[in-house]
């Protein structure tokens, strides 16, 4: 009886030891020791490899009943050759642990990506485990990026998820950012058959002003984030940029389209607007006689938004025909001329041509993989839209034709 | 020695099969020298692990009473059987410490990194031993229980990564660009011996299994349920990931379940695959362990359950003596294990085992 009491006790003790002791204590993490961070600026250091910015949030400022109208985020940066050593540098500057899963823009200098070594810390990325793989990549273009850590809107305080926001969106309503993720970057610039690009940010008139809460005081915002286009990589360098509209090319052509609105002339300083709702785009590339022979694809379905030239009457199938022939050529044409210009200026296969040669003819591939970018550069490529464009808002004839006078 | 009768029902064994199965290789980058072809590979090695087992089936039916050791022993006689019997209480400890040193290594890169290695090690081996010590039926148990979550969890995770589509099917090209070779080399040695070679663990344990009408169509089907599974896990790697990256990680479907973020809500769902891990790994642990004990009990006279406790404290050991990095781990595990320990405890002593149990059959008559 009294033998079977004391190792009941016995296994009662052994078993709070072993809780204690295996409670795993050891991985304990509290929100007070932690300070997130949001996005990060890397450039080139004057002491070091690398200098960082991060920009992190004052979290005080997003409890409602604490916020006291200061800065809702703050940035800190420190230098370093490897980027955990100018991490381990900002968390002796902010006394906290940084808590690096919630960052979710990546800001590269245009300075750095002109180094060799601008890249070397995404083995870091890639491999540490808080950093998650769809931080989106940004190259900052005519601005220093560590301005974009230092910003405030009034609308959405943490300039990050406003750029981030404004990248996703500019993506998906017009075709004008090529949103690239890690996963998706270390993809590309892995690939045989593809070079990396990034989306490309700017700023019109970088100013003091916006770097502080005042900014939320004044209804004209001095500062305007831009997001302009397409940075062009040749592996871990910058080699150029794309304006918006080659961006849309690029994403036309990597069938990434989804909502997009097209200007075409239509006559004498005349112009009409197609809203492109649905696109596909197939590609096919092949081989013959010595030279990459692309052939581009593209349907798109839309409908007129807008329509100032008198010569087309939308009331009239004729109508339609002309709009559909003009949207075609404006995008064949517009396609063509920036798969030229990539071809002649920045000789880098962006589009992927290569990869879409190596799922399909993966023996041609292997032969002409070691140099694909000067085979990219001879390469005959062909455009072809069909474009289907069916309706016109509420009303198709134009107003213009009943004011008298206006018409013959 | 003879302990409470118990049978091994067709549910069981199928639960028992496909966990084991999925023990750290759903995880682990198996295969991944066939590049994109890496489903191609385990598909294939999937149908010859099948002939593999029913190749084990039939050494089992030859004397349906009898155990792996009792087999070896008939067989070997009694002091070359002993040695045999040995040599395979050795691997079972062995391979029973590298599945643990898959789960550890999870554990402590992904989610527990600050915690010493010894306290995981021990911890979960306690577990183990604990299950051993209730019985054999508790390995049983606690697979059929788990198996419909563990279903449910990698249903779910599938669909996910389906619906996430942050994915490209066009990475799955060229399918066998550079011909069957690479496909070849992945499945001999390594694919066919694990995780599907490694069921010569059932051995152990397959004459408890009745109604033995119904054993073998619930092992095929297991195995070939298990096989689909891993071919699935690959095929969703290659795409989400690509052929470079995935050769590139280390736990490969833990980073494309990483990704997943579906209506802002489902995210950071890596944890799903680690209860997975742990799940698999303690099933597949804990039947090496029982193996391993039970050929003990063969050679020694000493009782499973006695020797649970410090057994599996050897294989926590081991598990962490096994190798003093990652990579040692890993190279030793996928190049230098499958050729070496597993070819001949896998396929030679079983080929052995049925050479000379048919000619001492032939010589009875």
């Amino acid at each position: 009886m009294i033998g079977r009491m004391v190792r009941q006790m016995a296994i009662v003790l052994i078993l709070g030891m072993l809780s204690l002791v295996g409670a795993g204590c050891w991985d304990m993490r509290s929100a007070n020791e932690y300070v997130i961070v949001s996005s990060m600026s890397v450039t080139t250091g004057d002491g070091a490899n690398y200098h960082v910015y991060l920009q992190m949030i004052n979290a005080l400022e997003f409890a409602s009943s604490r916020a006291t109208g200061s800065t809702p985020t703050y940035s800190i940066d420190a230098e370093g050759n490897t980027m955990d050593e100018a991490f381990g540098r900002i968390e002796r500057k902010t006394a906290r642990k940084l808590e690096l899963s919630h960052m979710m823009l990546l800001i590269l200098d245009a300075k750095l990506l002109a180094t060799d070594k601008g890249l070397l810390f995404f083995e870091f990325l890639e491999s540490m485990k808080d950093i998650r793989n769809d931080i989106q990549l940004v190259v900052s273009h005519r601005v220093a990026a560590s301005e974009f850590s230092k910003l405030y809107f009034p609308e959405i305080r943490v300039s990050t998820v406003k750029l981030r926001r404004g990248l996703d969106s500019v993506e998906a309503n017009w075709g004008g950012s090529p949103n690239t993720n890690l996963k998706q970057f270390i993809a590309a610039i892995t690939s045989e058959g593809r070079q990396p690009v990034m989306s490309s940010v700017t700023m019109k008139l970088p100013s003091k002003q916006q770097q502080s809460v005042d900014a939320g005081k004044s209804t004209d915002s001095p500062t305007e984030l831009v997001i302009d286009g397409t940075a062009v990589m040749r592996r871990a360098k910058l080699v150029g940029f794309l304006n918006t509209e080659e961006t849309r090319d690029l994403l036309w052509i990597q069938d990434r389209i989804k909502d997009t609105s097209l200007t075409v002339q239509c006559g004498e300083d005349q112009y009409a607007q197609i809203r492109i709702g649905r696109s596909t785009t197939q590609l096919n590339v092949d081989y013959i006689d010595n030279r990459p022979k692309v052939k581009i694809s593209i349907n798109v379905e839309g409908a007129v938004s807008e329509n100032q030239c008198e010569s087309i009457r939308l009331s009239k199938i004729s109508g339609f025909e002309q709009i559909r022939k003009l949207t075609e050529k404006a995008i064949q044409s517009h396609v063509e001329a920036t798969v030229a210009k990539v071809q002649k200026k920045y000789g880098v296969d962006i589009f992927g041509f290569g990869e879409k040669l190596m799922g399909d003819h993966y023996q041609t591939f292997k032969i002409v993989k070691s140099h694909w970018d000067d085979e990219f550069v001879k390469a005959e490529v062909a455009v072809d839209v069909q474009a289907a464009i069916m309706r016109d808002g509420m009303i198709s004839e134009n107003l213009f034709r009943d004011i008298p006078g206006q018409s013959e | 020695m003879k302990e409470a009768k118990f049978v091994v029902s067709p549910v069981q064994l199928f639960a028992v099969i496909i966990l084991f199965d999925l023990g750290s290789a759903i995880v682990m980058n198996v295969g991944s020298s066939a590049k994109q072809n890496a489903w191609i590979a385990i598909a294939a090695a999937t149908v010859i692990g099948w002939g593999l087992f029913g190749f084990y089936r039939m050494l089992q039916t030859r004397q349906p009473s009898y155990d792996l050791f009792e087999l070896v022993r008939l067989s070997f006689g009694r002091w070359l059987g002993s040695f045999i019997i040995a040599m395979y209480v050795v691997y079972f400890l062995y391979v029973a410490a590298r599945v643990m040193r898959d789960f550890l290594e999870l554990i402590s890169s992904a989610v527990l990194e600050n915690t010493p290695i010894e306290v995981l090690a021990f911890s979960f081996s306690m577990v183990i031993a604990y299950m051993i010590w209730l019985g054999f039926g508790v390995i049983l148990r606690t697979a059929e229980f788990f198996f419909p979550i563990i279903m449910g969890i990698i249903l779910v995770l599938f669909l996910l990564i389906l619906i996430d589509r942050d994915y490209q099917f066009f990475y799955l090209k060229p399918v066998l660009g550079d011909g069957l070779m690479p496909v070849l080399s992945a499945i001999f040695p390594t694919l066919i011996t694990f995780p599907f070679g490694e069921l010569i663990v059932c051995l152990v344990f397959m004459h408890y299994t009745a109604p033995a009408s119904r054993v073998g169509k619930a092992s095929s089907f297991a195995i070939g349920i298990s096989g689909l599974i891993l071919a699935g896990t690959a095929v969703l790697e290659t795409a989400s990931l690509g052929v470079q990256m995935k050769e590139r990680a280390n736990f490969p479907f833990l980073v494309t379940v990483r990704d997943v973020s579906f209506g802002y809500f489902f995210e950071r769902m890596e944890m799903a695959v680690v209860f997975v891990m742990l799940i698999t790994i303690l099933v597949k642990v804990s039947l090496f362990l029982f193996g391993a004990l039970k050929g003990i009990e063969h050679l020694f006279r000493v009782p499973y359950r006695t020797a649970a406790f410090p057994i599996a404290c050897l294989a926590a050991i081991f598990s962490i003596k096994i190798a003093d990095t990652f990579a040692e781990h890993t190279l030793e595990g996928l190049s230098f294990v499958p050729m070496f320990i597993h070819i001949p405890m896998q396929l030679i002593i079983p080929l052995a085992l049925f050479i000379i149990l048919g000619v001492k059959r032939a010589r009875h008559r």
